[in-house]
């Protein structure tokens, strides 16, 4: 007995000591060799608290406001704190449909009884002052405010760009961005993001178990504070900008207006335009896809991203200059054109007849002189063979900027087109080519697509005979010293500037008795050169390159518009409005702006603009 | 010597000292638990710090009591103290206020008090005092005592389950032990043990493994049971033909049975064999042994079965929820994920008093009572979590040696008792905190906010105490 006693008094004892070495186990499993709980319980008790700063504004060249934030107001609603509300009432003072409300408010349950959601919005300014009155009757509700961006004078969509919600892809590549935050994606929205957006605040708090906030984790150590934005003042003049849109009204094309001496672009426009107020955070979705799925493809910036059109006759000038700095012309030469410039059997047509000399050349636009000057370039003897010379050629056009991109602060642009002589090899075989079978680019025609945008800035290296800056959109970004550096440079071409003033006074010419006479005036002298570029599909393409005054020019211009005929028919006058409205700040010839903004060419052809 | 220093030298002062300690504690980690700087200015005694520091001083006051009152009288009245907490049971089912819903509070005035905890004690009077007059010896003769015996511990039990209260039902499981140390046959011990085991597996681990496992050990144990030549034989092949017979019919007529349906035909057609082939033989232990087997076949079937094919989810769910008092506000699962993370995030040394972050914010549902041990583990890692793990052994234990020592039978039942209650409170609440069991409402003894529960565990513990005092009791 004594022996059985003492025995199953040990049982309970084993089991006691046999439990406490389990839970010891487990309890070291716990606390000892597993870091996730440490994690979590942080993850569980702390809260971020991400306070976005306001977008920082965009002005124009004089100070006009581009670009504000609005705001707007949204219900949401925190579905567990909801007491018994009168659905109704809610529902009269938005406005809105009670199965929606209903809808969204199972749809809200669904996804987190703790966690805000959108119940409603976005409620217009009268609704909300309304409903901030009667926000007492309904608990668990609340007005959240949201910043969109708005664009008072509808204008310049393609500089300024638009706000999207980021996608996976960047939340994925970058630090800063999270699901479901707000960036950038064209314009100069897109390039100057990081100055735009600020940077975002943290706060971390203690929260409870109901997602409560507690106290302020560390008392704040950790916090960082938001940082507002900065405003950006852009280089867009906006009235200018505007009366250039108005312009280019049921027209397709595209205008570029530089200021020479600082390479700021003044006026941009890709016609046709959308408003910038149909983009923007909410009305983003039900618009996008509409103007994606345009044909006249609004969205599409023709002024950078255009990369086949040719610049016609415009480029000439261009011609003229480097046959001039080669040495194979010069201001006396006169070339004998005879309706035309043979060249093996073929024949580029021309329209005068005898003798032509240089100013003559620019001002009548004489395709038999410039084919001659390309023919010299390339036969030049001063290269080993017809390549080496194109080469040459190649190299003087990269630094006017054709065939490259220029590095404007927007995103898209196009390096428009210049073969390299390797692709001529490609095409005609080595050895296999020479002036005659390329003879079309001494006219600006065939394998050369030249953007508005670099015509500008070819017109802006004259005026300035001989460098550029690269243009760009912003002046300042407040708050910094200067605006990056590469924008600051001055860029020469690497031509005499002793060969721009002969060049300059035929252009003076172009537009006092040549091809775009009758848009002279005394007070701007005006130096332009028309171009009128084939097009497949319709009338021409009307292209005109000017700058003004001819003393210390204040702006370089380059029109292009799609089926507009001659260079003198649409662009040329176009281009004088703008130019005079700019410099006089007014203009002498009402008749001629309504005329040029009632101009209607979207029937005369076809778009131009097919995606590649 | 005079009377009181002369019991006072019979205390045994190392059980007062670990009680004191425990409490002690207890209620230094209450007050961690809820200690907010930002209440700390409102009335001490509106916390729950304060009140369990008012509950502290009349468990200390009755403490003193009950060593002044004469030993046999706990004897005297333990049928009585019996029947008062019975019908105090009783009234709870129907004047009862209740909480998540189970009825089992007296609301009297803005106290309240809880029976379930007072019935432990008198109850472990009871069956003592039954069983030292009777005996239980463990045979046929004595059917009436053993009847009576387990009456008086499940008549409570019903009561409690009709609140319905499972976790303090539960506790009930502690008299086992006792009955055990008096001469409950150890196989059945056992046998609960085990059934306990499989019901839990049968929800834990593949079927067709249990089944194997259930088969594999049976036939161990059949193994050492019989002792004739060719047991190995009668065992193994009885099985294998059986299932090979099975798994033939299966194939040859394209029944698509499952491996896990020919397992359990066949192993259920296996034990029913082997039960009258050895009914023949008149071996007791393999009839147990037997008839345990297909118990426990059919209770994994059953449960799996009733758990997973009967029940729908959402009742899967609500016998969860019901299992558990606490509410659930993420899902079936959330409380003991956070339990874990709390005392995952304590380490070695703990985040250190008052410094608690998941069981302060609520995170940790029940923070101060059924998930009390969550602060420990939380703010003194798992130091503090192991010193605790200690103090309650090293408590039971010196009960248990006590309980040993007694020379009345009363005493001594009593003493074990009182060991397996705390054993029981000890296992469940901290195992379920762990995770190691499932959520069952129960609180840690002396840690856990609750001044009935604190009461009655002092009660339990004192009348052990005082009982100890008189070792040569009769009775």
């Amino acid at each position: 007995m004594q022996e059985i006693k003492s025995n199953k008094s040990y049982v309970l004892i084993i089991i006691v000591l046999f439990v406490v070495i389990i839970y010891s186990i487990k309890l070291a499993s716990l606390q000892l060799f597993n870091n996730n709980y440490k994690l979590s319980a942080e993850n569980n008790a702390l809260r971020r608290i991400i306070e976005f700063p306001a977008r920082g504004l965009i002005f124009d060249r004089n100070g006009e406001l581009l670009v504000y934030n609005k705001p707007n107001y949204e219900l949401m609603v925190i579905p567990n704190q909801i007491i018994e509300f009168d659905t109704i009432e809610l529902c009269e003072i938005l406005d809105a449909p009670i199965q929606l409300i209903r809808e969204n408010l199972k749809i809200a349950k669904k996804y987190s009884l703790f966690k805000a959601s959108k119940i409603f919005g976005p409620i217009e300014q009268e609704k909300y002052i309304v409903l901030s009155e009667k926000m007492y009757k309904f608990k668990g509700f609340f007005i959240q405010t949201k910043f969109e961006r708005t664009y008072p004078f509808s204008c310049a969509p393609h500089v300024l760009g638009y706000l999207r919600e980021v996608d996976q892809n960047i939340v994925d590549t970058s630090s800063y961005y999270k699901s479901g935050d707000i960036m950038g994606f064209e314009g100069i929205e897109r390039t100057y993001e990081r100055y735009l957006r600020g940077s975002k605040g943290v706060s971390y708090f203690l929260v409870d178990a109901f997602s409560r906030i507690v106290e302020s984790y560390k008392d704040g150590k950790y916090d960082t504070s938001a940082v507002i934005g900065s405003d950006i003042i852009a280089t867009i003049d906006v009235d200018l900008q505007l009366y250039a849109e108005k312009l280019m009204t049921n027209k397709r094309g595209s205008i570029v207006a530089i200021e020479p001496a600082t390479g700021e672009v003044l006026v941009m426009v890709s016609a046709p335009s959308y408003d910038p107020n149909l983009l923007t955070l909410t009305r983003l979705r039900e618009n996008y896809a509409t103007l994606l799925l345009d044909e006249d493809r609004p969205l599409f910036n023709r002024a950078t991203g255009s990369a086949t059109s040719p610049p016609g006759s415009t480029f000439k000038v261009v011609d003229a200059l480097i046959g001039l700095n080669e040495g194979v012309i010069t201001t006396e030469s006169v070339i004998m054109c005879n309706y035309g410039f043979n060249i093996g059997s073929h024949i580029v047509k021309c329209h005068h007849a005898g003798g032509v000399d240089f100013y003559r050349s620019i001002s009548g636009s004489c395709n038999t002189f410039y084919c001659e000057v390309f023919t010299r370039l390339i036969k030049n003897k001063k290269f080993e063979n017809f390549e080496a010379a194109y080469i040459h050629w190649y190299e003087q056009l990269q630094r006017f900027g054709i065939g490259r991109r220029l590095g404007i602060d927007l995103t898209g642009e196009s390096s428009g087109v210049l073969y390299t002589a390797e692709q001529f090899n490609q095409k005609h075989g080595k050895g296999e080519w020479g002036p005659f079978r390329i003879i079309s680019l001494a006219i600006g025609q065939g394998e050369l697509g030249i953007t508005t945008l670099q015509l500008a800035n070819i017109v802006s290296i004259i005026a300035n005979k001989g460098f550029f800056y690269v243009p760009h959109f912003v002046k300042e970004i407040v708050g910094y010293p200067n605006i990056d550096s590469f924008y600051l440079k001055k860029n020469f071409v690497g031509i005499d500037s002793s060969f721009f003033t002969p060049v300059i006074e035929a252009m003076e010419q172009v537009c006092i008795f040549g091809t775009a006479a009758g848009i002279y005036l005394e007070h701007l002298s005006q130096c332009g050169k028309t171009g009128t570029a084939q097009n497949p599909h319709g009338d021409y393409n009307s292209v005109f390159i000017a700058f003004a005054p001819k003393e210390n020019p204040q702006i370089a211009i380059a029109v292009y518009v799609e089926n507009g005929g001659y260079g003198s028919t649409t662009a040329a006058p176009i281009a004088s409005l703008i130019m005079e409205k700019y410099i006089t700040d007014s203009l002498s010839r009402e008749w001629l702006s309504e005329y040029m903004i009632n101009k209607n060419l979207m029937e005369r052809g076809e778009r131009t603009d097919k995606p590649r | 010597m005079n009377k009181f220093s002369k019991s006072a030298s019979k205390i045994d002062w190392l059980l007062v000292l670990l009680y004191l300690l425990i409490m002690g504690l207890g209620f230094m980690n209450l007050y961690s638990s809820d200690f907010k700087p930002e209440t700390a200015n409102i009335g001490f005694f509106e916390h729950t710090y304060g009140k369990q520091l008012i509950w502290l001083a009349i468990c200390l006051l009755i403490a003193f009591f009950i060593m002044q009152i004469d030993a046999v009288a706990f004897s005297m009245f333990s049928y009585i103290l019996y029947i008062v907490v019975i019908g105090l049971l009783f009234l709870v089912l129907i004047i009862g206020a209740a909480t998540h819903g189970a009825k089992s509070w007296f609301l009297i005035g803005s106290y309240k008090f809880q029976p379930v905890e007072f019935a432990k004690f008198a109850t472990s009077l009871a069956l003592a005092k039954f069983v030292s007059v009777n005996g239980f010896k463990f045979v046929f003769r004595n059917f009436v005592n053993i009847i009576v015996t387990f009456a008086i511990v499940f008549i409570p039990v019903i009561l409690i389950l009709l609140q319905p209260d499972v976790g303090s039902a539960l506790v009930y499981f502690a008299f086992i032990f006792v009955l055990y140390r008096e001469g409950f046959p150890g196989i059945f011990l056992f046998l609960i043990l085990v059934l306990a085991i499989v019901f839990v597996s049968a929800l834990l681990i593949n079927q067709v493994l249990l089944l194997l496992i259930i088969i594999g050990l049976s036939s161990i144990f059949l193994y050492f049971a019989l002792d004739q030549k060719n047991r190995i034989f009668t065992i193994i092949i009885s099985f294998v033909s059986f299932f090979s017979v099975l798994y033939f019919l299966n194939v040859l007529f394209k029944l698509e049975y499952t491996l896990l349906k020919m397992l359990f035909v066949s192993s259920v057609v296996w034990t029913v064999f082997l039960f009258i082939y050895f009914i023949r033989k008149k071996n007791a232990q393999i009839l147990i042994v037997t008839s345990f087997m297909l118990v426990s076949i059919i209770m994994q079937s059953v449960t799996d079965l009733a758990f997973n094919k009967i029940l729908k989810p959402h009742q899967r769910n609500r016998i969860d929820v019901l299992f558990d008092n606490s509410i659930d506000p993420k899902g079936i699962g959330y409380n003991i994920t956070q339990s874990k993370i709390a005392i995952g995030s304590g380490g070695f040394w703990g985040k250190g008093y008052l410094n608690g972050t998941q069981t302060k914010l609520n995170f940790v549902p029940e923070h101060n009572t059924d998930f009390i041990f969550c602060t420990i583990a939380e703010e003194w890692g798992f130091i503090g979590g192991f010193v605790l793990f200690l103090l309650f052994a090293l408590l039971i234990i010196r009960i248990v040696m006590r309980a040993e020592r007694q020379i009345s039978v009363f005493s001594r039942i009593y003493g074990y008792s009182v060991a397996s209650i705390f054993f029981i409170h000890f296992f469940v609440n901290v195992g379920m905190t762990l995770g190691l069991l499932p959520v069952i409402g129960i609180p840690l003894p002396f840690f856990s906010y609750g001044g009935s529960s604190m009461l009655g565990f002092t009660i339990l513990l004192f009348i052990f105490i005082k009982l100890d005092t008189e070792k040569d009791l009769k009775l």
